[in-house]
């Protein structure tokens, strides 16, 4: 089960509004790439992991990808709270905010619904491990792209360091993935019978 | 803006982040004495803190024995609303 914690993982204050932004980013909340995609894909595969340390890796890395959806939810919100008609029709938000007005919708930035298609689960440890160190990457990548359109400190704080996560996680998931091919690689050689 | 109130909150998200950090290392380097007794330190600065945090402006996390009248869970800000503090009036809240 889960505890909720009562504030951010890393704190997200942003002065001014950016619908237009905002846009962009909520594709790391409901996008291919993004944060429910990573939390979802870790905690659904840890079920078929054949040792502790993976579960362990893809049960806590799922548990932290839940915060940063929650940050990129913050980030998403404080861009675009209290706008007004003016400044929505200015940034060309009419379309979002004709099916969500300024609530947090998980779509990707070009507008489609979140999609379970983004993630794989395989049920085969190998796979699924080397699926997750692409999503790390993926994501880095995404949040790169995010950076340098990004204008604010405010947004680009938050932004770098969830980008610094995702290369932390790649290494973990690297690790798991050596410890895991180790096992299966020694164990192969007990099981040759004369 | 409670200075103090965001100060101690972003003294205690460090000290979490440096939890979280650990757990993950420690996950795959389960024989790091150091990284342990670092975790370790870190627990413990984290909920001495955590402690005079909520003493001091509610409840982060449930589970303590030490509620009071009137439920204090509910009592913004929430997190989403970091640009908003202390008693300042949120929209339709009718909290207490």
């Amino acid at each position: 089960m889960w505890e909720y914690e009562k504030m951010l993982q890393y704190p997200v204050k942003i002065k001014n509004t950016n619908p237009k932004l905002a846009k962009a980013i909520i594709t790391q909340y409901g996008g291919p790439d993004g944060e429910l995609s990573a939390s979802l894909r870790y905690l659904s595969q840890r079920y078929s992991m054949p040792n502790d340390i993976a579960r362990a890796t893809l049960n806590d890395i799922g548990t932290e990808e839940l915060g940063h959806f929650e940050m990129i939810g913050t980030i998403v919100h404080q861009l675009t709270r209290n706008l007004t008609p003016a400044e929505i029709k200015k940034a060309g938000f009419e379309d979002y905010y004709a099916d969500h007005r300024l609530g947090v919708y998980p779509q990707s930035a070009g507008g489609t619904p979140y999609n379970a298609f983004s993630i794989q689960v395989k049920g085969d440890p190998l796979a699924d491990l080397n699926e997750d160190l692409a999503a790390e990457q993926k994501a880095r990548a995404t949040y790169e792209n995010l950076i340098r359109i990004a204008d604010d400190p405010d947004v680009i704080e938050p932004l770098k360091f969830l980008r610094a996560r995702e290369i932390v996680h790649y290494q973990r998931f690297g690790e798991t993935l050596r410890i895991l091919q180790d096992q299966m690689a020694s164990k192969r050689i007990f099981e040759v019978k004369k | 803006m409670n200075r103090n109130r965001e100060k101690l909150l972003k003294e205690l998200q460090e000290l979490d982040f440096r939890m979280i950090e650990l757990q993950l290392f420690l996950n795959t380097h389960p024989f790091e004495a150091k990284a342990v007794e670092e975790y370790n330190t870190a627990a413990r600065k984290s909920k001495s803190m955590t402690e005079h945090f909520e003493k001091l402006y509610g409840p982060l996390k449930l589970g303590n024995d030490d509620n009071t009248v009137p439920w204090k869970w509910v009592n913004g800000p929430w997190p989403w609303q970091s640009y908003i503090s202390g008693k300042e009036e949120v929209d339709m809240n009718v909290g207490v």
